[in-house]
């Protein structure tokens, strides 16, 4: 095979889906049974089995270690059947009276093949086997440790709910329909990964939605082609859903339950995977990355102006390193003539030009940045110290780095933290700006601009113009956009997702 | 059909006001030659008539069938012809490209004159534009909705920084030296405006009422362009009729407040709207090239196009012929061609045809 060829088949071919496994339905033996169930986990540590007998029929209850509150267990399965009297006359009859009568566990559901035990056994459910019966009992006695409800340390707020979404799912749907106590709330159960069998529910109002909208997630879920998912962003590609390239993602996150329920009251999906507190959300436009829970329990002023703030600092984090090393290399008579003598003198001073020193100091800092996310947190000050004292004062002192310099990619650094979720895109640009500057000038700056613009205006997040209602322009879906009205103008009408302008959403 | 990717008529037209405006803000000497350009202003109005004389073929064509452009009128009317006749357009587009990258070249030559290779500069805007053509008509007028109106307000800030060193005496009697810069302006105007034929091809890609649109652009391009000549007259006087660019020189005169150095807003809406520009015409050009060779083409076209021009703008020469006063009946002649006749044989075509009973 030559190289091409190879390329091709790896980037280029779908790689095949692997096959559904074959259903095995359960035999009315319970030792063949159990030692089915032994031998798929290959005797692992954490499967227990615990054998009973009624009546003279064997009977086990199978569960995983650690996924099961064994309380719960005592009192619900294993006392209930041991001191019970059995009524029924066959084996059957006897199943199915205790199915009926005797386990008083609410959460319980009927399977008659390995594959459902097993995806219930490894969600901490009991499984409650007869033998001399074809099916099984899954008694829910779930009672894994998870983290409690806490405030989201990535999404802090002023006013409001300090809770914010935990690992485990069912929690999560819980917090979303204690705020939102309506029939219309829906919750979609299936599973991701070939191999993790991950559980996931997408969420949404059923009168709010678009048909075509939920469709399209439901087909991007089912594409999903992983053998493990472990974290929301494994599924962010799939459900970005066109390949086109985008610095920006159409695909939003909170950790937020109220976020959730702003978002799916105006026609949002949200997508939430089992073991991660990070929900998505679909579609997500530009302008949501700006809009912040708090923005909407502060007076319609300050939101207002916060709002102006995050737009700002949006433009500033992108462009001002790009600019100040355009402007002061090739268009220095723009900047009034005291600045241009700081900066002259400090660039006289130091050995690299504008632009490698710009990039050495954004470099060191994103380095900083990473060291200070992964390292251990009573480390974490030791990295402030050590970059405060060698950036801040060493390499000014020394002459390598110039102070205007330290200062645009410190106000850059601040800037670029107002709008967190789209760290990601500001930090490539603001490199990107720097050396289109350095080499073109404000004129090429202005180029590459326009080009990002195109970028961001060519997206669509499912069937939605991605920089709507901005462009594609609507005057009533502005307000709140660029100001945030107030909530007796808000509430006037709600506009849905899908109603934005430049949608090509069936509605 | 193929699907048509749709955007509204005030999308559209905000495109298209903005491709226009890159004209009137190069407007000068480079252009009009020894024409005065104080007689434009008489030169405008005319114009902005005559265009919506113009228009009349082309919007006629549009009502008989709002789904199809004049390039599907010319393939189901003309057959093979048809072939060639698209060429033609593909080739008009073409040149207004070569020409308003030639423009911008003798700009940032003449202009600004930067510590920068012009040719790569060039290169760069070229290769943006390529991607904005490849991207469609609809990230293209989502971005010119949003310069739109960043250039509404760099206008009214320019108006209200020109308006105090504005001198009445400069004003001087029009026609002062007779009617032949009215006749050099209306040539000279008629021939910048492009967008006309775009709008043969853009006008089914538009939801809205295309009437209104197109009389408030029209009539919009021209009170700028009289505006303009109007500041940049009032400011600086005889010595506009010296200057290459005079709308970029006036505004380097500029002063609001503190705000001094207006040039380089300038530049920043004027570099957006050559972008637009030269996106939306390389891919109309694409659009052509569809019509003959299909999609896959289209997009490989765009980039070919875009490297070809690309390597004739390292022939600055050359391009020097484009941008002079010699182009002006060429263009002239090739919009009438393309913006009148052809379109006018088209409607009397399908009319028999329909008569027939053949479409």
């Amino acid at each position: 095979m030559n190289f091409i060829s190879y390329l091709k088949e790896v980037y280029c071919d779908k790689p095949k889906k692997p096959s559904a496994p074959r259903v095995r339905f359960f035999s009315t033996s319970l030792t063949e049974n159990v030692e089915f169930f032994k031998r798929e986990f290959d005797e692992s540590a954490d499967l227990s089995v615990r054998y009973v007998r009624i009546d003279d029929i064997d009977c086990a209850v199978i569960t995983i270690g650690g996924m099961v509150d064994k309380e719960t267990l005592t009192h619900s399965v294993v006392t209930p059947i041991t001191q019970s009297k059995i009524l029924g006359n066959t084996k059957k009859e006897k199943y199915e009276f205790i199915r009926d009568n005797v386990i008083s566990a609410s959460d319980q559901v009927q399977v008659s093949n390995f594959q459902d035990a097993f995806n219930m056994i490894m969600s901490g459910f009991a499984i409650f086997a007869m033998d001399g019966c074809d099916c099984m009992l899954a008694v829910g006695v779930q009672g894994y440790p998870f983290r409690s409800v806490s405030e989201p340390s990535t999404e802090v707020i002023q006013r409001g709910s300090r809770e914010g979404f935990v690992e485990p799912l069912m929690v999560n749907m819980t917090l979303i329909r204690r705020r939102l106590k309506s029939t219309k709330l829906k919750f979609e159960m299936s599973r991701v990964g070939t191999v993790s069998k991950t559980s996931v529910c997408i969420c949404y109002m059923r009168d709010k939605v678009s048909e075509d909208i939920l469709n399209k997630v439901r087909q991007c879920i089912a594409s999903v082609d992983l053998e493990t998912v472990v974290e929301s962003g494994y599924l962010m590609p799939y459900l970005e859903g066109d390949n086109d390239f985008s610095l920006f993602s159409g695909v939003g996150m909170t950790e937020r339950p109220d976020t959730v329920c702003g978002k799916i009251s105006e026609g949002r999906v949200a997508v939430i995977l089992d073991g991660t507190p990070n929900v998505l959300i679909v579609p997500y436009l530009f302008t949501e990355y700006f809009q912040h829970i708090d923005d909407y329990s502060r007076h319609p002023y300050f939101a207002t102006f916060t709002r102006w703030l995050k737009y700002m600092a949006f433009f500033l984090s992108i462009l001002l390193p790009g600019l100040y090393v355009a402007i002061s290399t090739f268009s220095p008579e723009i900047l009034p003539g005291p600045i241009f003598m700081k900066i002259a003198l400090a660039v006289g001073r130091t050995p690299f030009s504008l632009m490698t020193e710009t990039i050495i100091i954004h470099l060191i800092y994103e380095i900083m940045r990473e060291a200070g996310l992964r390292i251990p947190r009573p480390l974490g000050h030791a990295v402030s110290i050590v970059g405060a004292l060698v950036i801040g004062e060493t390499a000014v002192s020394s002459g390598l780095i110039g102070a205007p310099t330290l200062m645009v990619v410190a106000l850059t650094a601040i800037s670029s933290y107002v709008i967190p979720n789209l760290y990601e895109p500001i930090s490539i640009l603001k490199f990107v700006f720097v050396i289109v500057g350095g080499i073109f000038g404000i004129w090429g700056i202005m180029i590459v601009f326009t080009s990002v613009l195109i970028n961001i205006c060519s997206k669509n997040s499912y069937g939605v113009p991605f920089t709507s209602p901005i462009s594609p322009f609507n005057m009533f879906a502005m307000r709140d956009v660029l100001v945030r009205l107030s909530w007796n103008f808000l509430s006037r009408k709600s506009i849905k997702v899908q109603d934005l302008p430049g949608s090509e959403i069936e509605k | 059909m193929e699907k048509r990717p749709a955007i509204s008529v005030s999308q559209l037209f905000c495109l298209l006001f903005i491709s226009r405006m890159v004209v009137s803000m190069t407007y000068g000497n480079i252009l009009i030659g020894d024409s005065e350009i104080w007689d434009h202003l008489i030169s405008a109005p005319i114009s902005a008539l005559l265009t919506f004389v113009i228009l009349i073929p082309i919007y006629w064509l549009f009502l008989m069938d709002k789904k199809m452009n004049v390039l599907d009128n010319l393939r189901e009317v003309c057959g093979k012809l048809g072939f060639w006749l698209v060429a033609i357009y593909v080739f008009y587009f073409l040149i207004v490209s070569v020409h308003t990258v030639s423009v911008f070249e003798k700009f940032i030559f003449n202009a600004i004159n930067p510590p920068i290779s012009v040719p790569f500069l060039t290169a760069l805007l070229l290769f943006s534009s390529c991607y904005g053509a490849y991207k469609g008509i609809e990230a293209i007028s989502r971005a010119s909705g949003l310069i739109f109106v960043f250039t509404v307000f760099a206008m009214i800030f320019f108006l209200i920084s020109l308006i105090p060193s504005i001198e009445p005496i400069n004003y001087k009697p029009l026609m002062y030296c007779g009617t032949q810069s009215v006749f050099e302006g209306i040539k000279l105007l008629i021939s910048q405006s492009s967008c006309v034929p775009a709008m043969a091809i853009l006008l089914p890609m538009a939801k809205g009422n295309h009437k209104k649109g197109i009389i408030i652009w029209n009539m919009g391009v021209y009170f700028v362009f009289v505006s303009l000549i109007l500041l940049v007259m009032g400011t600086m006087g005889d010595f506009s009729q010296t200057q290459l660019f005079p709308v970029y020189t006036a505004a380097g005169i500029g002063k609001f407040g503190s705000f001094k150095h207006l040039d380089s807003l300038y530049l920043g809406i004027w570099i957006s709207g050559i972008f637009i520009k030269l996106s939306l015409f390389l891919m109309l050009t694409g659009e052509g090239i569809k019509k003959i060779w299909g999609e896959q083409v289209r997009k490989r076209s765009i980039l070919i196009f875009g490297f070809l021009i690309s390597v004739m703008s390292f022939f600055s020469d050359k391009l020097e012929l484009l941008s002079s006063p010699f182009m002006t009946s060429f263009l002239i002649w090739f919009l009438i061609i393309i913006s009148v006749i052809i379109p006018l044989v088209l409607i009397i075509i399908r009319r028999q045809k329909q008569k027939r009973g053949a479409i």
